[in-house]
């Protein structure tokens, strides 16, 4: 799992600045709940697929960890086409009726949310922990009266910082396991499950254990969240990329808005 | 026979990050002794060891093993513990085992790694780390392994601990004479418990052979054991202290035996 790994190449995303990735991201997640077609899907996958390209990151750490979160898509679609009533039914068997209301909602669904993978892994593998959480102080800076954004900016840079760490540690209790002859790829799914605690105990164990010395760390250095408040930060430099980066963005906002507007 | 021919391993590979952990490792190890691995950080030893149970799968080579069981104990192995007494955690790995064969075999291992019966009951979360690391090697030696590996086996304990452990491998390496592999960074450690050595840098074998020799080497890049340090301070001030002298009973003895033969 790659999830949260910033992949290290020169390419023009990972030019852009932080502050404007976030932007987009937070923008692009509030649009994208507006559209309920399939095709105007399609057209945003590949403009996400497009940029992927130019980020140079390789295409399978992002199917990688699609395929991670599959079974949980799979899972809740199965069930809501089940359950959703509403629409023409297309198809009937015993008590079983999919209409294509249901069909077309659940296929909406898994897009929105395989778009949304997809391009926050854009924006995670293309931007380093610190620029993120220095890009999220920046566009909270206004709110700073209203929000603790310096601990907001902490808790994002901690958490992000750590899912490598606590999915190498996974991986790590995983094959100590198996090395216990326990057995992962058993085909019945309770025994599975139950094998999987095995691996779950130790790393929320040990996470905690991480957490309690991460807190003591920071205290034993002074951490104080009001200190950071004093601290000036730098002046963000508007590159040439950054220009046409806010270009693009406008024109796809456009496009978006239309495509919403027209459907 | 434990073979690895032509083996190499890289991490992530195809992408930026692409690291070559393991580079053409050609070896034969000999079976029935205690083999130390040893190398710097990052030379590949951690690697070199999940290859022998097929947790990783080498990039290029083959490998021949015809022992079927294979025991890894994964460095700091407390922190796999998840079951809530001693005995279902040790017996986790032959839960499907009739229970008075199961309860047998569960107090077999828990003497051989130094506790005795009245740990089944108890809360492995309480236990000390040594005893923890303890119940957490019997884990695996419930599983009778052929070969047993141990990934720093003594890191992070008290003296006392270590010597334990190692004392308690050292002793079942004599009772089932099976072949055990130690990695460790602590020479002192490796002088006194392993046969054999194998030297890794780099992702490549610069060293196999009796563990004194490779004290010897020319471009040896890490900490010597003490004993060994004082032998070459000795040779230094013109005192000769054969080679092979690694352990300290042995350079005791020497020493005392030179002073005597000085006497008379």
């Amino acid at each position: 799992m790659n999830v949260g790994k910033f992949y290290n190449v020169k390419s023009v995303i990972h030019d852009i600045s932080a502050e404007l990735k976030f932007l987009f991201l937070v923008l692009f997640s509030i649009e994208i709940f507006f559209i309920n077609k399939f095709w105007v899907y399609m057209i945003i996958l590949f403009l996400i697929l497009f940029l992927i390209k130019l980020s140079r990151v390789p295409f399978k750490l992002f199917f990688g960890n699609v395929k991670i979160v599959l079974p949980m898509i799979l899972l809740t679609s199965g069930l809501n086409i089940f359950f959703i009533r509403q629409g023409n039914v297309v198809l009937k068997f015993f008590f079983v009726r999919i209409t294509d209301y249901a069909l077309n909602l659940i296929l909406t669904m898994m897009c929105r949310i395989i778009t949304l993978l997809f391009f926050s892994l854009l924006i995670m593998f293309t931007t380093s922990v610190n620029k993120l959480s220095q890009a999220v102080i920046y566009i909270f800076m206004p709110l700073k009266n209203f929000l603790p954004v310096n601990e907001i900016a902490m808790i994002l840079n901690i958490a992000l910082r750590f899912i490598p760490v606590l999915s190498n540690e996974f991986d790590l209790i995983l094959k100590a396991q198996k090395s216990r002859q326990i057995d992962f790829d058993d085909k019945n799914i309770f025994s599975k499950v139950k094998n999987y605690v095995s691996v779950l105990i130790p790393v929320f164990i040990l996470s905690f254990r991480r957490a309690d010395d991460l807190a003591l760390a920071m205290e034993s250095r002074c951490y104080n969240p009001d200190n950071n408040k004093k601290k000036v930060l730098k002046k963000i430099k508007f590159e040439r990329v950054d220009f046409y980066a806010l270009i693009f963005i406008f024109v796809v906002h456009v496009l978006i808005f239309f495509l919403i507007i027209s459907g | 026979m434990i073979k690895f021919e032509g083996i190499s391993y890289i991490y992530n590979q195809g992408l930026s990050c692409e690291k070559k952990a393991l580079d053409n490792i050609n070896i034969e190890i000999d079976e029935n002794k205690i083999i130390g691995l040893i190398g710097k950080s990052g030379s590949g030893k951690s690697t070199f060891v999940q290859l022998f149970n097929k947790l990783l799968k080498p990039t290029s080579g083959k490998i021949f093993i015809d022992k079927k069981k294979i025991g890894l104990v994964f460095q700091y192995a407390e922190n796999q513990i998840f079951e809530m007494t001693v005995e279902e955690e040790i017996g986790f790995g032959i839960r499907k085992y009739a229970s008075e064969k199961k309860i047998k075999k569960i107090l077999e291992v828990l003497d051989l790694v130094g506790l005795d019966k009245s740990y089944l009951k108890k809360n492995p979360f309480e236990l000390s780390g040594g005893e923890k690391r303890k119940v957490a090697t019997a884990g695996i030696l419930v599983l009778e392994p052929e070969i047993l590996i141990l990934d720093e086996p003594t890191v992070g304990l008290d003296l006392k601990s270590q010597k334990e452990i190692l004392e308690n491998i050292k002793n079942l390496k004599q009772k089932f004479n099976m072949t055990v592999i130690i990695v460790s960074h602590d020479m002192n450690v490796i002088s006194e418990f392993c046969d054999k050595v194998v030297f890794l840098r780099d992702g490549k074998i610069i060293f196999y052979g009796d563990t004194y020799k490779v004290f010897d080497l020319n471009d040896f890049d890490l900490e010597l054991p003490w004993t060994k340090k004082l032998a070459k301070k000795l040779v230094k001030k013109n005192f000769f202290v054969p080679e092979n002298i690694i352990l300290f009973n042995d350079l005791v003895e020497y020493i005392a035996k030179k002073i005597r033969e000085k006497e008379n």
